[in-house]
């Protein structure tokens, strides 16, 4: 598995972007989020477990996302966060910061 | 709802192990997935611990974030549930106004009456004086025979010089003057000190110096004064150049030194001071003229009792030395604020005791609606246990709904206790020393709301507690109906009625002897016609009217010119007026009668009056005649006696024609006459007072250069006052007219005491019988409520609705009679404390104790008649049918 650049995480908040753009889809556990965001990056991005539980953590003690628990596809107890609409804004500003962002790196290095 | 409840109950040690559970299911999560791509078990847990990173650094972390968030969640929900109970308090209460309004109403009355006297009586008694280090500030007494008395000059100075005991003392005489010159002459209180009574007290003068130099208090030596803050703003503007200038006093030019702040002033009613002089020769033959009043501050570590054996030691000196007369002469020292306050502590904390009791119905009260309710309620909070309310919950919704309605009564108690105080400071006499330093007391305030506080959670948590009881199912299936038969509310409720009961028969029965007393003092023969008569103080200084010969001249043309007026009937002067307690004794012989040592010679008052005097006061002449114009100077001298005088001086004789010497003069001629006629007797310092044998002597023999003139007039005395001061000034326009008063109120100033604490009193009692009243119908009201089925089926089965009504009044009667019992028992032991304020009553009085019964079972009956009525009128069918 290739190691993704290290000063792609340095971005701040970019971790926290990525967690609340995959609760935008659906309630999810952290491992659920560990492994869709492996799939949605195609790999590149592999986050450290770690520092993805503090985001969330985080997020959580910020109002961004709830958190409760339930019963995993393989009926084990978990714990699901959802979005909670302070993150659903906090996502959008994120994105379109991140889009303006990366917009100026590639025109620069263009 | 399964998430809020998993916070709500959760404490750290879940939120650790949910952390932890977190983590592990990630864990085996992710073993699993590798174990399925073909690793080893073992491979598999190290390769997804690994992934996973620094596992320690992200459960430090989260642990501390999750305790973060869990404080804030539970104190938001904290937060909105208080939100919520107080709107369901409110809403509960809006819906029952009434029991709102009365419980608001009974707090605020408890919070603010309480809260009102104890400001007052912490002001008065307990408050520091305003002087430096009050607690070292004495007054030092003479006593005659063990009574206090007032001291000599030449005594006075002996104490100063010879004492031990003392860091200053200052002897203090009543100086009066009038002050012209700047606006309307007038009269000023004033007294002659010590040149060091300031630093005594440990004032600071505002402007120049308080104490007097050692020449200005020297005889004969400059002419200083001291002014109060008060006379240098309301006469001078507070004109910084007065220090050093001159006024006139008395038509005398006395130099101002100095200014005092007017909070502490002292004594109280004082606005100038003098410094004490006397000529040296004068003051040597001074030792039997007891007229000053001496002020000390005791030196540190020296206790008031050693300071009394020091004073006593030098009085047993001055005995020796002067036995004719300081036999039975001796000092005593007494606390400062024991002096100021002496005699008001009695009736203080009878009207503490009062207000204190007021205070326990008001919450009796406040504990019984809270209980009725609770168990109106019953029915209510079992069906939400049984929905799944928790306990805790409940519980914490009836404390909020009593916090309510403390903190209602508690601003309306507030408001009350303002205007309360405010209005005792403007209705207490005068003669109450520190008023001038009461205000709300807020932490009288706030300890009383916590009285009431505690009370109303305490009442509203005995039903949470019925709550909390497992026999919800009884209480469902009975709709609540029978909480009223249950034996321990029931006798909760019955027991705080009989103990209202019984403090308001105790605070009737103050009150009652209070009224009784004060009728009795009403009804006292002053010795006087106060009706359409009116006083005023003339004093003529001594610089323009030093001779004997000017002050009659003065007093004949004022007197005749007065009389001559409109409206005025007879016009007299005497000197002091009745009930104010002014006067001199002397002792006096009568010829022909064996010669005693000075010590045992009889005593008596003597005062001086001119020919009209008698006529304008209505006292009569009994035997013999009044005085004339005729009894002038150069004529024979002669005097009157009142008749407890004859009765006691001249015991089985006739006073009249007995010639008496007193051991006084004046101007060398000894005070003295025969006896001429004998006169009705005066009450001269209280109606309460016992009758003291006096002398009078006339004017035109003795005249003073202060007197009173007395006017009876048949119009309007305050106009005619107007046209007596107008001859007054016509006369001379630097004369003050004076203490202008209508006799009626002299009489009632001299009541003002005792009237204002039977008012008071009275007032609790009219307040105790209310909540009391409110406290029998409320509980008999719940009565017939809870039982109405039962009284349906009495009715149906063909009991007469005056039976209904029996049945009902008897209950009332019951707690009535147990409450008045446990009261006169109460009241009997209590109101022996209040002996000192009552005059020609004991404090057993058995009319007082039979008023109080009835008037106590009369409310009672009153307050169950109305639900009593009521249930006369239930309809049976209704009433068994449930609804």
């Amino acid at each position: 598995m290739t190691k993704p650049p290290a000063d792609l995480n340095l971005i701040y908040g970019t971790l926290n972007v990525l967690v609340l753009k995959a609760l935008s889809w659906e309630p999810m556990h952290g491992y659920a989020i560990s492994n869709w965001l492996r799939e949605r990056s195609g790999g590149t991005l592999d986050i450290d477990d770690a520092a993805l539980y503090k985001a969330l953590h985080r997020l959580e003690e910020l109002g961004a996302i709830g958190s409760e628990w339930g019963l995993s596809d393989n009926n084990r107890r978990a714990k699901y966060y959802r979005l909670a609409p302070a993150g659903r804004r906090q996502l959008k500003d994120g994105q379109s910061a991140w889009h303006t962002y990366s917009l100026a790196v590639t025109r620069v290095l263009r | 709802m399964g998430f809020r409840r998993a916070f709500r109950l959760a404490i750290w040690s879940s939120a650790r192990a949910d952390l932890e559970e977190e983590f592990a299911f990630h864990l085996e999560m992710r073993a699993a997935e590798l174990m399925a791509r073909g690793w080893g078990p073992d491979a598999a847990r190290a390769e997804a611990r690994r992934q996973f990173g620094d596992l320690e650094a992200a459960r430090a972390y989260c642990r501390t974030t999750d305790q973060r968030l869990r404080k804030r969640t539970m104190r938001t929900e904290w937060l909105q549930e208080f939100r919520q109970d107080l709107l369901f308090a409110l809403r509960g209460l809006r819906k029952a106004p009434g029991f709102a309004l009365v419980a608001a109403l009974t707090l605020a009355l408890g919070i603010g009456a309480n809260t009102a006297i104890f400001s007052v009586v912490r002001g008065i008694l307990l408050r520091p004086l305003p002087f430096a280090d009050p607690g070292r500030l004495v007054m030092v007494a003479s006593t005659y025979q063990g009574q206090r008395s007032t001291s000599s000059p030449a005594n006075s100075y002996d104490w100063r010089d010879q004492n031990h005991s003392f860091s200053g003392i200052s002897v203090i005489g009543s100086h009066s003057a009038v002050l012209t010159g700047s606006g309307e002459p007038e009269r000023l209180r004033g007294f002659d000190v010590g040149a060091n009574f300031f630093s005594i007290l440990g004032v600071k003068a505002i402007a120049g110096r308080a104490d007097f130099l050692p020449e200005e208090a020297a005889w004969k030596g400059p002419r200083a004064v001291v002014l109060s803050e008060t006379v240098w703003r309301n006469r001078f503007g507070s004109d910084p150049r007065l220090v050093g200038s001159m006024i006139s006093l008395d038509n005398e030019r006395v130099q101002v030194v100095g200014v005092v702040p007017a909070a502490s002033t002292w004594p109280s009613n004082a606005v100038m001071w003098f410094p004490f002089t006397m000529e040296p020769e004068r003051l040597a033959r001074s030792r039997g003229a007891v007229y000053l009043s001496n002020l000390a501050r005791l030196k540190p570590g020296v206790t008031v009792a050693s300071a009394t054996l020091d004073m006593q030691a030098i009085a047993r000196r001055l005995e020796t030395a002067y036995p004719d007369v300081n036999k039975d002469v001796s000092a005593v020292v007494i606390p400062m604020r024991e002096w100021i306050t002496g005699g008001l502590d009695t009736p203080l904390y009878v009207l503490l005791g009062g207000v204190a009791f007021v205070l326990l119905i008001a919450c009796a009260n406040v504990a019984n609606l809270l209980l009725v309710r609770g168990v109106a309620r019953e029915g209510e909070l079992a069906v939400r246990t049984a929905l799944g309310a928790a306990r805790g919950r409940l519980v914490r919704q009836l404390v909020t709904e009593s916090l309510v309605l403390a903190l209602i009564g508690g601003a309306a108690g507030l408001a009350l206790a303002v205007g309360g105080t405010r209005l005792l400071v403007g209705a207490a006499p005068r003669s109450i020393p520190r008023l001038d330093a009461i205000k709300v007391d807020l932490l009288v305030l706030g300890f009383t709301v916590a009285i009431v506080l505690v009370t109303g959670i305490l009442f509203g948590l005995l039903p949470a507690r019925q709550v909390v009881r497992p026999d919800l199912a009884k209480t469902l299936r009975e709709g609540g109906r029978d909480g009223g038969q249950r034996a321990g509310g029931s006798r909760a409720r019955r027991a705080l009625v009989i103990a209202e009961v019984a403090l308001s028969v105790m605070l009737l029965a103050g009150a009652g002897l209070l009224i009784r007393s004060f009728d009795r003092l009403m009804h006292v023969d002053p010795g006087f016609r106060s009706e359409n008569s009116i006083s005023f103080a003339l004093s003529l200084p001594d610089a323009k009217y030093g001779k004997p010969e000017q002050q009659i001249a003065f007093f004949d043309a004022a007197l005749a010119r007065i009389h001559d007026l409109p409206g005025v009937e007879s016009v007299g002067a005497g000197f002091g007026m009745p009930l104010t307690s002014f006067g001199f004794s002397f002792s006096f012989e009568v010829t022909g009668r064996a010669p005693l040592p000075p010590s045992d010679q009889p005593v008596a008052e003597v005062r001086v009056a001119t020919p009209d005097y008698f006529k304008a006061m209505a006292i009569p002449v009994v035997k013999g005649r009044g005085f004339t114009a005729t009894d002038r100077a150069g004529a024979v001298k002669v005097m009157l006696i009142t008749q407890t005088a004859a009765t006691k001086f001249f015991p089985g004789e006739d006073p009249l024609g007995k010639h008496v010497t007193f051991g006084w003069g004046q101007d060398g001629q000894t005070l003295e006459g025969d006896i001429i006629g004998i006169v009705a007797d005066v009450k001269q310092s209280s109606l309460a007072q016992t009758t003291l044998p006096q002398f009078w002597a006339p004017y035109q023999q003795w005249p003073l250069s202060s007197m009173n003139v007395v006017m009876h007039t048949t119009r309007e005395p305050m106009a005619v006052v107007a046209d007596a001061r107008r001859i007054i000034h016509e006369l001379d326009p630097d004369l003050a007219v004076a203490q202008v008063k209508t006799l009626d109120e002299i009489v009632a100033e001299s009541v003002a005491q005792p009237r204002f604490y039977m008012m008071l009193l009275t007032a609790f009692a009219v307040i105790a019988i209310l909540l009391s009243a409110i406290g029998i119908y409320g509980v008999i009201a719940y009565l017939v409520g809870q039982r109405s089925r039962e009284i349906g089926v009495r009715i149906a089965l063909g009991a007469s609705r005056s039976n209904v009504v029996r049945l009902i009044v008897k209950e009332a009667a019951l707690m009535a009679a147990g409450g008045i019992g446990i009261g006169l028992l109460g009241a009997l032991a209590l109101t022996r404390l209040m002996g000192a304020l009552l005059f020609d009553l004991k404090s057993t009085d058995p009319v007082t104790y039979l008023a109080v019964t009835g008037v106590l079972g009369g409310v009672a009956l009153l307050a169950a008649s109305l639900p009593a009525l009521r249930a006369s009128r239930i309809d049976p069918a209704l009433a068994m049918r449930g609804e």
